[in-house]
This record gives structure tokens, sequence and C-alpha cells, in this order.
């Protein structure tokens, strides 16, 4: 069992009938280059790309959209029509990644039909242990919670469902002695 | 104790060559309760030999007096299913606790059920707790015909149009891919069938996209193989030499050699008769291990499995 997540790179499973690949816009670049890798390129593909840039390949079926709850929303349409034999991939940030997972998922999508790649992994998601807020981007081991303003360690425990380390408070003994 | 005592308190006849039988406890102490898919072994002693027959509780998860099984006399008979089709009621049996190895995905939105002839069992206390979730679901059930068609008024009666029968006197039959195409995420399979209608429908949903752990299986024989050629085991610890002959398995050559190994199912199924193997090539007959667990050639399942070398050493 590992509490660590291990660095995956975006792979795409060629069994799959259907490849429905979400993205930010900084790393679309990321997603031409591993397509044109394959040997055979795949032909259902869809693409939901977060921000909007003016060079949108033609060759490729992209969609771009100027918020994360809108491109949820066309997600969420594709999602509930789309038949098992559908492939999802996401690569972005730690919270853009939890944020369109969390949406396959919820169809039933399964790990064997999810690959997920995180673009820098220096910006964690970390959950409060005491109030369950999701703290992002959080890049040191010691903040303090967004939500309920204790101080928190952050252990080396991941969860892949929330997509977020674990947050501890940090000097629940004394509060304000941090050794 | 590994066991419970049950009494026969009924008899049906389903069709020409099933029956199914209503047990009770035979003393005092509850049934062990169950999780839909499970299966208890059944000790049948025949000319002095205990043997253990594996049967699908068919009841509902949620009786917890009795549970129900059906058994098909089967036509080259080991003296099993002879056995239990001419007991009469009032008859005692000593039986396993339930195991499963065929359960329900609870995250899925959709479930699809294949039942071949008497693979229907397993499936008849799944769509129990299917149809209590309220769950999505479809049954599809082939028989040679109506009369042969075991539970076929009871589930026409419950399930209706979530049911469709095919029977192969009519010449229907069903399609895999018109069955699996065009489902949902997050639908998963459920195959209890005779091998060529289980092996067509796993190729037909890994060709469509289906993802392995979607595709539950539950293998009522073992697999056939036509090439099967004696070999010899070394068994590392005592160093003894035990030649395994074409028509016997490995677990039934230990045992007459006097090693009783543990087993359960004895179709190469259930994984309880796994011993260690040092050395040799291994010729893995089960549908219990991965791929990637055969590759690693260090451990067989007894009950079914051979060598492709002459020789293999065991660890006993």
């Amino acid at each position: 069992m590992r509490s660590v997540p291990q660095p995956t790179k975006l792979q795409f499973d060629l069994s799959g009938s259907q490849h429905l690949i979400c993205v930010t816009s900084e790393v679309i670049d990321v997603i031409y280059t591993r397509l044109e890798e394959l040997e055979h390129i795949p032909q259902n593909i869809q693409i939901l790309q977060l921000g909007e840039t003016v060079k949108a390949r033609k060759d490729w079926k992209i969609e771009q959209f100027n918020s994360v709850e809108n491109l949820q929303k066309k997600l969420r349409e594709i999602l509930e029509r789309a038949y098992i034999g559908t492939r999802f991939y996401a690569i972005g940030s730690a919270q853009f990644i939890y944020d369109v997972e969390n949406c396959a998922r919820s169809f039933g999508m399964s790990e064997e039909e999810i690959s997920l790649e995180v673009f820098d992994s220096k910006a964690r998601r970390v959950y409060c242990s005491t109030c369950h807020t999701i703290n992002y981007p959080v890049s040191t081991n010691l903040i303090t919670c967004s939500g309920c303003g204790i101080k928190l360690e952050i252990w080396e425990h991941f969860s892949r469902l929330k997509n977020a380390y674990l947050g501890v408070c940090a000097d629940a003994e004394n509060p304000g002695d941090l050794l | 104790m590994n066991e419970q005592t049950v009494k026969i308190v009924d008899i049906k006849k389903l069709t020409s060559r099933i029956k199914s039988f209503r047990l009770v406890s035979a003393n005092g102490k509850k049934l062990a309760p169950f999780s839909p898919g499970s299966h208890v072994a059944v000790e049948i002693t025949l000319e002095k030999k205990v043997r253990r027959n594996s049967y699908s509780l068919c009841s509902s998860p949620y009786e917890t007096d009795f549970y129900e099984i059906a058994v098909l006399l089967a036509e080259k008979s080991r003296g099993g299913s002879q056995y239990l089709h001419q007991i009469s009621v009032g008859t005692e049996l000593n039986i396993g606790f339930p195991k499963n190895s065929f359960t329900l995905a609870s995250l899925a939105r959709k479930h699809i059920l294949i039942a071949g002839g008497i693979g229907i069992t397993p499936l008849l206390s799944m769509l129990t707790t299917l149809s209590r979730y309220q769950t999505t679901f479809e049954l599809h059930y082939t028989a040679k015909s109506q009369t042969e068609c075991a539970f076929y008024e009871f589930l026409k009666q419950k399930y209706g149009s979530q049911v469709t029968f095919y029977f192969s006197e009519k010449d229907e039959r069903l399609s895999s891919n018109k069955i699996l195409k065009e489902q949902p995420l997050g639908t998963h399979i459920y195959l209890c069938a005779p091998h060529s209608l289980s092996d067509n429908f796993y190729a037909e949903a890994r060709a469509l996209g289906y993802p392995d752990l979607a595709i539950h299986r539950e293998i009522f024989g073992a697999a056939k193989t036509n090439n099967k050629k004696p070999f010899t085991v070394v068994l590392s610890q005592s160093g003894k030499e035990i030649t395994v002959p074409k028509d016997k398995t490995l677990l039934a050559a230990l045992e007459t050699a006097g090693f009783p190994v543990n087993y359960s199912c004895r179709v190469g199924g259930c994984g309880a008769c796994e011993l260690g193997v040092l050395a040799g090539e291994i010729h893995h007959l089960d549908s219990y291990y991965s791929p990637e667990e055969r590759a690693k050639q260090n451990c067989i399942l007894s009950c079914t499995s051979r060598a492709k070398s002459k020789q293999l050493i065991i660890d006993l």
C-alpha cells in the first residue's frame, strides 16, 4: 500500500475506444508531443482545455473554456453520454487534476481507465484533518490552515481520492510551541 | 471447526437434471450470513473417500434462516451430484462457511449478468441485492429450452423486462457485441457460463475497451487441456520424488502419496491448494493468478496446473 503518490506520466491506453483529455493551456503542448510520440495515433480523441489560447491546432478536436466550472459542466455532459471503453486523461496542476478526475470517478470510472500527470508537483493540495479544508497551493512543510487558522504539519501521506496530502495540527500539545 | 451442519427440508425438481435444496441449521446454531455471489462446500462421502463439492448459494442474503442451492446432475459425475440427486428430505449434510470469489462491485453504475445453464445460481443472490438497492441491471440467461431453464417462472415474475431468455433449441443465441456495446461508464459484467460463452464475452468486452476489473467471472469446471503429460515432482524438504501421471492432478498424486495439501474448490479458482515452486517450468491452467503472477513461475495451483518441464521442485 503506498502512502505517497508515485509520480505518474500520462500514458495513452490504446485498448480504449474513446479518449477524453482534460488539460490546462500551459501544458497543451505536452499533449501534442505525447500524442505524436505514439506509433498509432488513436482516432476518437476529445480535448477539453482550461484557458483560452490563440493557437488552437486544427487537426485535434479541442474545446477551450475560460473557467474550470464551465469545463466541468461540459465534461459532465460528455461523461453522461459516454460509453464504457472510454479512457480519461488529465494533465495540469494538482488542483486541476482533482477538479476533473472527481467528475470522471463520479461516473464510475476506475483507476484502470484514468491516467494523470501533475505539472508543478511543488504546488500541493493539503487536507486539514481538523476542519477538512483543502489548502492550495502549498509548497512548504508547515502552513496555517486557511479554513480554521491552526498550524498544520504536512505528513507524507497522500489520499488518491482527494488528491491531497494530510495536514495535522503541529502544536496540539502546546499551542504556539512548534518544536 | 470449519463447518456447519444442515438438514434438507425441501427438494424441488426444477428441470430434468436440476434439483434445488433448501437447507436449515441442524444443530441450533445460526447459519452464517453471506454476501451475494457466495458458495459453500458440501461434504460428500463416497466409498469412504471424503470430497467437497462447491455450490453457489442462490437464496436471498437477507434470509438468515435457510440456504438454497441448486445442483445439476453432471453427465460425467464424479459421484457428488449423483449422490445429492438421490438423497431425501431430512438428510443432514456438513457444509463449509460461505466463501465469495464472485462479488458485486459496489461502485458500479450498471450491472450486466450473463448466465449459462446452471450458472444462474450465483447470480440469483446478486439479483436480490441489486433489486433491493434499485441499481440498474440486466440479466441474460441462456438454457436449452423453457422447461430446462431453472427458475424461469420465478425470474420472469420477479424481474420482468430486466431478464432476457435465450433458448438454444429455438436457435436463440446471445450476441456478446449486441449486449456489451454502448453501455454507460461504470458498467460491470458478471459471467457464469460454460467456458466458450464466458471466453467469448470476455474477449468482446476487452475489444470494446472494458477495463479488466469490470469483468467478473465464476468458473464452475476446470479449464480443459488436451495435452496432459506425466511429470515428476521433487519435494524439497524430504527430497522425495513423486510421479504425476497424465490422468491425475498434482494434488491428487500428492494426496495418494500421503502428502495432504490444503484445498477447496479443486478447479483452479480459489488458490487454497497453492504450493511454492523452486525449479521447473510450470504450465498454468488455473483461473486465479494474474499474468504477472504466472510469469514469476514460483507458485502453482496443484489441483489444476501441470508442468511444461519434465520435473518440478516444490516447496513441501
